[in-house]
Formats: C-alpha cells, sequence, structure tokens
C-alpha cells in the first residue's frame, strides 16, 4: 500500500486541475482511502509506504498512441542503420539489460526511456499479422510499460476480397479472427488499396482511383474497414494513415477521408504529414494546409488525430507505405529497404534528416504545431512524433515546450529559414497549452482514444500508472521537467526513483481484444490459405505461450 | 617542450600467457590515450586512466611505465598491434608511437598530429574530421573512410602513408588529402564523395568505384572501370601548387617525374553522378 500525499493532481478525466490530494495505491490500483485498520494492518506487516511529494505535479502515466516500438519493421531498421547506434551505448547496469539508443533504440533501451519520461502504456502502431509472432517475442524483452499493436489490415487480400464480394459478415469475422490469433489490440490501416497496387507496379491517387487486382478504390476499403470495427465494437477506432501520405495537396484526400467516414468513429495518424497544400505559383510549390485540417477536426466529434511532430535531426523513416518509402528513397538517395509481406501488406524503411534551416523541413514542423495550435480541443489531438519517423519519442519534452512556451516557439522560428513566414502562419498564434492540456494531449486523450478506461486518470479503479514532475518553476525549464520525472509508478510498483531507474527489471502488460467471431471462418479462409501463403492455417496463431502477462481489453 | 612517455611493459595483462608462454593478445580499448585527457591530469591520475582489455578494465599504469610530465605531447614506446582507438577524437596535441598500432588509430579525430613509426592496423583516421596522420610503415583497410553505415568518411584532414595502404582507402571520403608512397589495394576511393588521393605506388582493381567526385591521381596504369570516360591528356597545372603544399607543408616525397610528363585525365563514376576525376601519369 502506497500513499502520495500532497502532490498537486492534474488529472483532466476527472476534472481535477491542481488539486492538493492524496492519491492511495493498493494491488497495482488506484484505491480510495482504506479504513484505519487496513492501513494499521498494512504498517504491521511492512507494506506501508508514505510519500510526501511536497507539492509536486502528479499526472497520470503517459500515454502514446502511436510508435514504432516492436516488430520485424524497427528490427530491420536497426540492422540497417549501425551508425545510428555507435554513439549511444547504454550499459548494463544493476539487474537493468545493456543496449544501443538513438532514433531506433534496442527494445530494452526503448522500455527504459518511455519509463524514464513518465510514459507507462506505448501501442506499437503497425504489425503485418503474419510477424505478431516476433512482435509478441519483442515485447517480451520491452520491460515496464504496457503496450499493444495495431494489426495492417488495409491491404490484405482476405480483405480485400470480402469487400469485393460484398460480404460484410465474412469480412467482419476475418476481422476479428485476425485480432484473435494475432493478439492484436485494433485494426491499422496503411494507405488503403495504394500499397496493394504498388505491389501490382501501379500506382493510385486520391480515394477514388481503381485499377488494381479487385478493382475496389480506397474509398469502398475505407468504408468498408470501419463499418466492420464500428460493428465488432472494438475498444479503438479505425486507426487510419492516409492515401497520398507525404505529397504536397494532399489535404484534399485527407478531407475527402474524413468525408467519407463521417458518419464512424476513427482516429487519423500523424496527420501532419497528410495537412500539406499545393501552391503552383510558389517556387517550393509547397504550403501548409493546416487551416482547412484543423477546422475539418474541430467539426467532427467522431474523429480524434495524433500529429506526427517533426523534430530536427536524424530520424528513421518506417512504415508500411512501401510506395512512400520508394520516394522517400528516390528523393534523398538514402539507403533503403523495401518488402513485400506475402498475401497481406508491403513495408519500407529509408534514413532521413530534417534540417532546421531547410524550407521544405521548417514548414512540417510549423505545419504539426500550426495543427496542434488551431485544433480547440485538446481532447482531439494527441502528442506523437510517429516515432522512430517524424523524430524519436525522446524529442516529446520539447515539443511540450513549444507548446506551452510562445518565447521558444519565436526563438525556434527566428533560428530556422528566413522566407519560413511567407508559407505558415505559426509565429503569429498566441496559444499556450496550459498543464492541464498538455496532461489531456499526452495522458488522458491517448487512453480515451484507444478505449483504456483504466488509464490516462487517477480516479479510483484507474491502473497505479503515475508520473510525479518536479515543479514548474520558470518556462525555461518546461523540458527538462518533462524529460526528467522525479518519481514514476507503474502498476503500483516504484520504477523510476530521483529520476533514475529503479535497477530491476519488470514486466508490462499486453493489451489485447478480443471481440467475438464465427469460428466458421477459417474454413472459409482455409483454400486459399492453404493455396498461397507460405505458411499453414494451424501454424499462424500466435501460441499462448507468448503472452506472460495479458490483459484483455473488453469490446463494447 | 615536455613530454609524456608510456613504455610498454614486456608483462601486461593483454597478453594470454596459458602455461607462461605468450599464445595471443587481448584487443585493448584505448581511447583514454589522447593529448587532451593526458593534458588536463596529473601524473598520478593519468596511472589511473581506465583502459580495457577484453573485457575486464586495467589502468594505464598496468600496460605501461609512465616517465615524464603531463602534457599534450605523448611519446609511446612498444608494439601496440593490439591497441586500439588511441588518439581517436583527438582535438589538438601530438602522439609520436615508436612502434605499431591497432585498429581505429585517430578515428574521428579533429586536430593534431599523430606519428606512427610501423604499421597500424584498419579503420585508421576513419571519419576524421581534421589533423595529420603520417605512419612510416604500411596500414590495413579503410584508411580514411566512414565507419559502417555512415554517409561520409573522412572530412578534413592529411593521411600520409609512407608504406602500403590495404584496400577501401578512403571510401565515402568527403574532404582533405590521402597520399600513398607504397602500393595500396582494392576498391581505393570507393564511394567517394570528394577529396585527393595520391598513389604514388601500384593499386589494385576498381579504383575509385562509384565515386561521385574528388581527385585520385595516380603514378602507375590502373585497370579501369569501364563506367569511367577518357577525356584528354594534358598537364594539368593545379598539380604542381598540390605537390607543392604538400611537399612544403608535410615534408611528404613526391616522386620528381610526376612534375613532368602528362596524365591521362578520366571521368566517373557514371554509375554514379560522374563528376569524380582519375589522372593518371604517363611518361613524355
Amino acid at each position: 500500500m502506497i500513499r502520495l500525499k500532497n502532490g498537486i493532481i492534474y488529472d483532466p478525466k476527472n476534472n481535477k486541475s491542481a488539486v492538493k490530494e492524496d492519491i492511495w495505491i493498493k494491488n497495482e490500483k488506484i484505491v480510495s482511502k482504506p479504513s484505519a485498520e487496513e492501513i494499521e494492518s498494512a504498517k504491521n506487516q511492512g507494506s506501508y509506504q508514505e510519500i510526501d511529494l511536497k507539492e509536486k505535479i502528479v499526472m497520470p502515466g503517459g500515454v502514446d498512441i502511436h510508435a514504432h516500438i516492436a516488430g520485424p519493421k524497427i528490427n530491420t531498421g536497426r540492422v540497417l542503420r549501425p551508425e545510428d547506434h555507435r554513439h549511444d551505448n547504454v550499459p548494463k547496469k544493476g539487474g537493468l539489460r545493456s543496449g544501443v539508443g538513438s532514433t531506433v533504440p534496442t527494445s530494452y533501451v526503448t522500455g527504459y526511456r518511455y519509463s524514464l519520461m513518465g510514459y507507462t502504456t506505448v501501442m506499437e502502431a503497425a504489425g503485418p499479422p503474419m510477424k505478431a509472432r516476433h512482435i509478441h517475442e519483442e515485447f517480451g524483452g520491452l520491460p515496464f510499460i504496457d503496450k499493444g499493436f495495431l494489426v495492417l489490415s488495409g491491404n490484405n487480400y482476405f480483405v480485400l476480397k470480402f469487400i469485393k464480394e460484398k460480404n460484410k459478415k465474412a469480412l467482419k469475422d476475418y476481422l476479428a479472427w485476425l485480432i484473435n490469433v494475432t493478439g492484436a489490440f485494433g485494426l491499422k490501416v496503411v494507405n488503403p488499396g495504394g500499397v496493394e497496387a504498388w505491389k501490382e507496379g501501379k500506382r493510385l491517387r486520391g480515394i477514388e482511383e481503381k485499377g488494381t487486382h479487385f478493382n475496389l478504390s480506397p474509398r469502398e476499403i475505407l468504408l468498408a474497414l470501419a463499418e466492420a470495427n464500428d460493428e465488432l465494437g472494438l475498444p479503438h477506432p479505425v486507426h487510419i494513415h492516409t492515401n497520398d501520405l507525404g505529397s504536397p495537396g494532399n489535404y484534399k484526400t485527407t478531407i475527402s477521408t474524413l468525408d467519407l467516414l463521417k458518419d464512424y468513429r476513427k482516429h487519423i495518424t500523424h496527420i501532419q504529414f497528410s495537412s500539406y497544400g499545393l501552391n503552383e505559383e510558389s517556387k517550393i510549390k509547397f504550403v501548409s494546409a493546416a487551416d482547412q485540417i484543423a477546422e475539418k477536426v474541430n467539426n467532427d466529434d467522431k474523429l480524434t488525430v495524433d500529429i506526427g511532430q517533426i523534430v530536427f535531426g536524424e530520424v528513421t523513416t518506417m512504415t508500411a507505405d512501401g510506395i512512400l518509402e520508394y520516394n522517400l528513397h528516390k528523393l534523398t538517395g538514402s539507403k533503403w529497404v523495401n518488402t513485400d509481406v506475402e498475401m497481406e501488406t508491403g513495408s519500407g524503411i529509408v534514413p532521413m534528416n530534417y534540417k532546421k534551416k531547410n524550407l521544405i523541413n521548417g514548414i512540417q514542423w510549423a505545419i504539426g504545431l500550426e495543427l496542434f495550435l488551431k485544433i480547440d480541443d485538446p481532447w482531439k489531438v494527441f502528442l506523437t512524433t510517429d516515432h522512430p519517423n517524424a523524430g524519436p519519442f525522446t524529442a516529446y519534452p520539447w515539443i511540450i515546450k513549444l507548446l506551452m512556451s510562445r518565447d521558444y516557439r519565436l526563438k525556434m522560428i527566428s533560428e530556422m529559414h528566413n522566407k519560413l513566414g511567407n508559407y505558415t502562419d505559426i509565429a503569429e498564434l498566441e496559444r499556450e497549452y496550459s498543464l492541464d492540456e498538455i496532461a489531456v494531449i499526452t495522458r488522458s486523450g491517448p487512453a480515451r482514444a484507444l478505449g483504456l478506461a483504466n488509464k490516462g486518470h487517477i480516479g479510483v479503479g484507474a491502473d497505479a500508472d503515475i508520473t510525479v514532475y518536479s515543479r514548474l518553476e520558470s518556462k525555461d525549464k518546461i523540458a527538462e521537467v518533462f524529460a526528467h520525472p522525479e518519481i514514476v509508478i507503474k502498476s503500483g510498483k516504484i520504477i523510476v526513483e530521483d529520476g533514475k531507474l529503479v535497477e530491476k527489471l519488470r514486466e508490462g502488460k499486453t493489451l489485447v481484444a478480443r471481440p467475438d467471431y464465427d469460428k466458421n471462418i477459417s474454413e472459409i479462409i482455409g483454400e486459399d490459405f492453404k493455396n498461397y501463403y507460405s505458411i499453414s492455417i494451424e501454424n499462424y496463431p500466435v501460441s499462448d505461450s507468448y503472452f506472460n502477462n495479458l490483459e484483455v481489453i473488453p469490446c463494447s | 617542450m615536455s613530454k609524456l612517455k608510456l613504455i610498454l611493459k614486456k608483462d601486461n595483462p593483454s597478453l594470454i600467457q596459458p602455461e607462461g608462454k605468450t599464445a595471443g593478445k587481448l584487443p585493448v580499448e584505448a581511447e583514454n590515450i589522447s593529448p587532451d585527457i593526458t593534458a588536463e591530469k596529473t601524473i598520478s591520475e593519468i596511472a589511473e586512466l581506465t583502459l580495457l582489455a577484453g573485457r575486464k578494465k586495467y589502468k594505464l599504469k598496468d600496460f605501461f611505465k609512465i616517465e615524464g610530465e603531463p602534457s599534450q605531447n605523448i611519446f609511446i614506446d612498444g608494439e601496440l598491434d593490439n591497441f586500439k582507438y588511441i588518439g581517436a577524437g583527438m582535438t589538438t596535441g601530438e602522439i609520436f608511437i615508436n612502434g605499431s598500432t591497432g585498429m581505429h588509430t585517430g578515428s574521428e579525430m579533429s586536430g593534431g598530429k599523430i606519428e606512427v613509426n610501423g604499421d597500424t592496423g584498419d579503420w585508421l583516421g576513419a571519419e576524421m574530421q581534421g589533423g595529420y596522420i603520417k605512419v612510416n610503415g604500411n596500414t590495413g583497410n579503410y584508411v580514411g573512410s566512414a565507419f559502417r553505415g555512415d554517409k561520409l568518411g573522412m572530412n578534413r584532414g592529411v593521411i600520409y602513408i609512407k608504406g602500403s595502404a590495404g584496400s577501401f582507402l578512403g571510401s565515402r571520403m568527403r574532404r582533405g588529402e590521402i597520399i600513398v608512397s607504397g602500393s595500396c589495394g582494392d576498391m581505393a576511393g570507393a564511394q567517394m564523395v570528394a577529396g585527393s588521393i595520391y598513389l604514388f605506388g601500384k593499386a589494385g582493381k576498381r579504383t575509385g568505384a562509384a565515386m561521385k567526385r574528388g581527385t585520385i591521381i595516380s603514378a602507375h596504369q590502373l585497370e579501369m572501370l569501364p563506367t569511367f570516360n577518357y577525356n584528354i591528356s594534358y598537364y594539368p597545372e593545379f598539380l604542381k601548387i598540390a605537390f607543392a603544399h604538400l611537399k612544403n607543408e608535410f615534408k611528404i616525397d613526391i616522386p620528381q617525374n610526376m612534375f613532368s610528363g602528362y596524365y591521362h585525365r578520366y571521368t566517373g563514376d557514371n554509375t554514379e553522378i560522374g563528376k569524380g576525376e582519375i589522372l593518371i601519369w604517363k611518361e613524355g
């Protein structure tokens, strides 16, 4: 039993803003104040601990809705980039294992650095179904944090086949079966139809074009998946990486996608990459379309987005959107990897460097911040860098500083390309985020969007995931305060004390959803599976031995 | 001038000695032997500097007899062919090694001078940012090149090898000069981005493969790749200036006959942007 006293609590979900209250923790959960006898008996057993927080900032543990932290893609990225790790070595310390860091850290270092930053739940954003076993194996070596993964389904052969046959029941059953057998948490849709076209050597623009084997437009795929996702009642809405991502003028595609799905719950991820305007008259043909996108987000109650904020410096772009990575490789001349995951998806990896003085990179940076500042409701917009695509997750504290301090923004702008002002109005935006709003975009909001009722708040019954930051003495200190929380509690156990990791590995939980389905589906897909897959359907499901510490999030 | 002298002990922890006989040597990571570090410390602190032999930590005094006084000028005596990273990352000062050194000597250094009176291992001056390295013996592979995965190798600085060099000399180099008096292995200047390589001895196969920009000057006929174009035979006047600069500033011996005759000029590699040049000396 732990009593945290004299903390200043920021808990937006329970409408607590700078409230001084005691927090009681018992058996991994937050509880209401126990009776005097209970406290007495805990004291007698020696299991009672009291921590005086001395008016420090208390928030729920951070929740990252979109990061690439485990699986074949990130692993290939590690192999591709020996130079990324050479200067960032983490030695073994006590019970903590060694590793390397930088943009694609090893699994252990990923766990350490998220914990040291006060994050306790992270969603791996894209897992190819065939490689689910690999993801769960890496989850086993990803300490402290709770994690789950979203399974790629936008270019899956069976998905496209059932949509083409207009067989809604089979589609639903297949998706539910897929989530169950891969141990996934939700559905991820990456460039629906576009990756399949790329694998056939074709290219689709917008959401209306057709021309692949199944002759489906992205519109039909998106609609069917959003509908199936809602009917299955999955905790998380369908998680969409839009078509045409990264190309100038793609904001029109994003808006037509949002119009198309206006009746369904949806989460548009790293929307910064989908908010690019096109100006034929300007020399660089690239402008911000954050205004149009922000207006759309403000008027859609069934929509949440995360930003994918650009961070200047080295990154490793990796996505299931194979054609995007091909374009990036052609653009930068960097080394690259491209993969065809049999019947299911594609993928690619290209290292990049976002430069502060580069005008295009500067506009991308400004678009992310514009969206943060122009979307009025913080419950709709979440902090991500699409780690490691737009920047490493370790940059979150500096993004928080950009959001909370206009002076810091102006200082950054003054160091960037001097024509930046012609393409974006970021310098004129005066809004500054409050601590409450930061708590929403980094924890409560993502937890709500993921459907995690026990995360992202400190109410009675919540998981005891708590982060304690030192007091915010001045605005200059924002980044340091958020980068180095003093105490982090995960599932009722202290994992960070005095800003240092406790030298004992602890395993977090794996979050999964288990929607119901008609068992008949494995027979329906059995024939095609036998003919076209490289493994048999009997060997396809991830066996229970891979799940050590499982939490099933109920479907509605 | 004050000098710090390190004399390798005959009996040191890096030797593998089952039953009293030396059967081999453990690699020693010696990045602490650098003028930047020794100049700031007292003799007793220098004696306590950490060196890793295999997986165990030792102190500098376990390996070396230490003489002289703390200085930016280090003299090392002994066969250090199992010592890695000597002078790595140094920014100033001087190291003279009377003997051979191992891998990564002077890698990522940005200033100062290293002279090796013996041979060196691979990755000599890899990714160096400035300074001068002189080797009186032979060197291994990847002199002045980029480490695995990196885009750019040596960026400024001069490396002078009196003996011969291994393969991948100056691969991916970005700036600076490498001069080899002896022969060099295959793939010299592979993927080089810019800079100059002077080959006064014979070179191996595929010299300048996938080079983007930069200049390779060879005193002997090369087996040219088919992706290079022959341009012209002439005497490039800039060479006189370049040779004079090497001769006067770095005391580098230039073969006398290279000041006359003419040079065949080739450009390539056309699989890349084709802006590199290879100049091959001809008697004439």
